[in-house]
């Protein structure tokens, strides 16, 4: 159910946005323009926001309360995802790049949503304004820290079994060493030693980890927003897209 | 061919007024990279991105004998991004100049003072759609090295395939 809310609110809360989710140069007021222009609805226990398959229509600030997300996995079993706690940001990979919605959020207990829709969002996105800068900021940030805290985890799982006696090599069927796309890691340079990197878990167990790999492919998109990913950034390596792709074109 | 001319050229600038871009040039003059320069340091503060001109850099990690070649970066590419926007980071890979080189020093600084400048909304949203992908594709990577079949796990046969084994031929390690 719409609700209004005052100025001084929308300040408040866009200031325990910023806070959890600091973002370069976005001041409280910034976001708080932003969220001007979203609606806000409360919601209760088990109220779905968005349903897995679905298009994606809007993307949520969560302002109170906490989202269950669950999410189907690759073999056809739901399973509970994550619950995100406010303040955070939900939803908006569907928003970017058009894709359906990749899993089922429902509110956890009394919980307050603003909803931008899509119309108002890609305005904003176009915008030369500060609440336009505010939101191109705050989605960059917030997919920096997707890509950081996914790239830990999968250098995680990676490492934590390596065997001490095999030198860390990835091969082609053929034999040939292939290179590393991504993670900073690559065949040849030992990866940095984690705290998982001393668990005794034996090899042959680590299919046992779904429930793990679940949990990276939540971060990437975009259900967990991990403060402490904020200290790895910038680990992102290099994998270069179709923009720069068609940037090569061009110039061919 | 001249700077501007270079600018317009790219494809993240399609859109943007010469204005817009002669702006931007002027805040930011374009920096000459000689070949074998190093740009960014791997574990050095990442607080700065470069938008390349002209040339071509070289991103590889690891020291010495161990280091390695992880990408290069063309005219039109940007590098280092993350810093723009996160607080704390640090640089994933050295980068140094393969070729002689033209690039923009993209800067928070340079971000705020010019936010309305269109050439700098064009940077954000070319990073926004940039970043996006990188996820989409990485997601679909793991979630395919998750569906895959495992190898029979019978005697005398090759060992199941484990999850990390097809997380590593992904991502390399192992």
């Amino acid at each position: 159910m719409p609700v209004t809310a005052s100025n001084s609110a929308l300040l408040d809360q866009s200031r325990a946005l910023l806070n959890a989710h600091p973002v370069r140069g976005i001041e409280p007021r910034d976001l708080a323009r932003v969220l001007s222009g979203a609606q806000l609805k409360r919601m209760d226990d088990g109220e779905v926001l968005c349903t897995e398959g679905d298009p994606g229509d809007a993307m949520f600030f969560l302002l109170d309360g906490a989202i269950k997300v669950t999410r189907t996995d690759p073999h056809g079993k739901p399973r509970e995802l994550a619950l995100v706690e406010s303040p955070a940001i939900v939803g908006h990979m569907a928003l970017i790049d058009h894709s359906p919605r990749s899993a089922t959020c429902a509110a956890s207990g009394r919980t307050v949503v603003a909803s931008l829709n899509r119309k108002t969002w890609s305005k904003m996105l176009h915008e030369p304004t500060q609440r336009g800068t505010a939101l191109r900021r705050v989605l960059c940030a917030s997919l920096t820290r997707q890509l950081v805290g996914a790239n830990a985890r999968i250098r995680k799982l990676v490492v934590r079994d390596r065997p001490k006696s095999k030198p860390p090599v990835a091969r082609h069927a053929n034999g040939k060493t292939r290179p590393s796309r991504d993670l900073g890691h690559h065949a040849g340079t030992p990866p940095t030693v984690t705290s998982a990197s001393l668990e005794s878990t034996d090899i042959d167990d680590f299919d046992a980890s779904d429930s793990e790999l679940m949990r990276v492919a939540g971060v990437l998109d975009g259900w967990r927003i991990d403060r402490s990913s904020l200290r790895a950034a910038d680990k992102a390596t290099f994998v270069f897209d179709e923009d720069q792709m068609r940037n090569r074109k061009n110039r061919s | 061919m001249t700077e501007i001319e270079r600018l317009s050229q790219l494809y993240l600038f399609r859109a943007v007024p010469q204005t817009a871009l002669r702006e931007l040039l002027i805040l930011a003059p374009p920096t000459r990279i000689q070949v074998g320069h190093e740009v960014f340091a791997e574990g050095a503060a990442a607080d700065v991105a470069l938008l390349l001109l002209s040339g071509r850099l070289v991103a590889s990690v690891g020291q010495g004998e161990q280091s390695r070649e992880v990408g290069d970066i063309k005219p039109g590419e940007i590098v280092g991004e993350q810093g723009l926007f996160v607080p704390g980071g640090q640089r994933s890979a050295r980068v140094i100049a393969a070729e002689p080189s033209v690039a923009l020093l993209v800067t928070p600084e340079l971000m705020d003072h010019a936010s309305a400048n269109p050439a700098i909304v064009a940077i954000e949203q070319h990073l926004l759609g940039t970043l996006a992908r990188r996820i989409r594709r990485t997601n679909q990577a793991i979630q395919q090295a998750w569906k895959a079949t495992p190898l029979p796990d019978q005697p005398g046969a090759p060992r199941k395939k484990t999850l990390r084994d097809r997380l590593a031929a992904l991502f390399g390690g192992g």
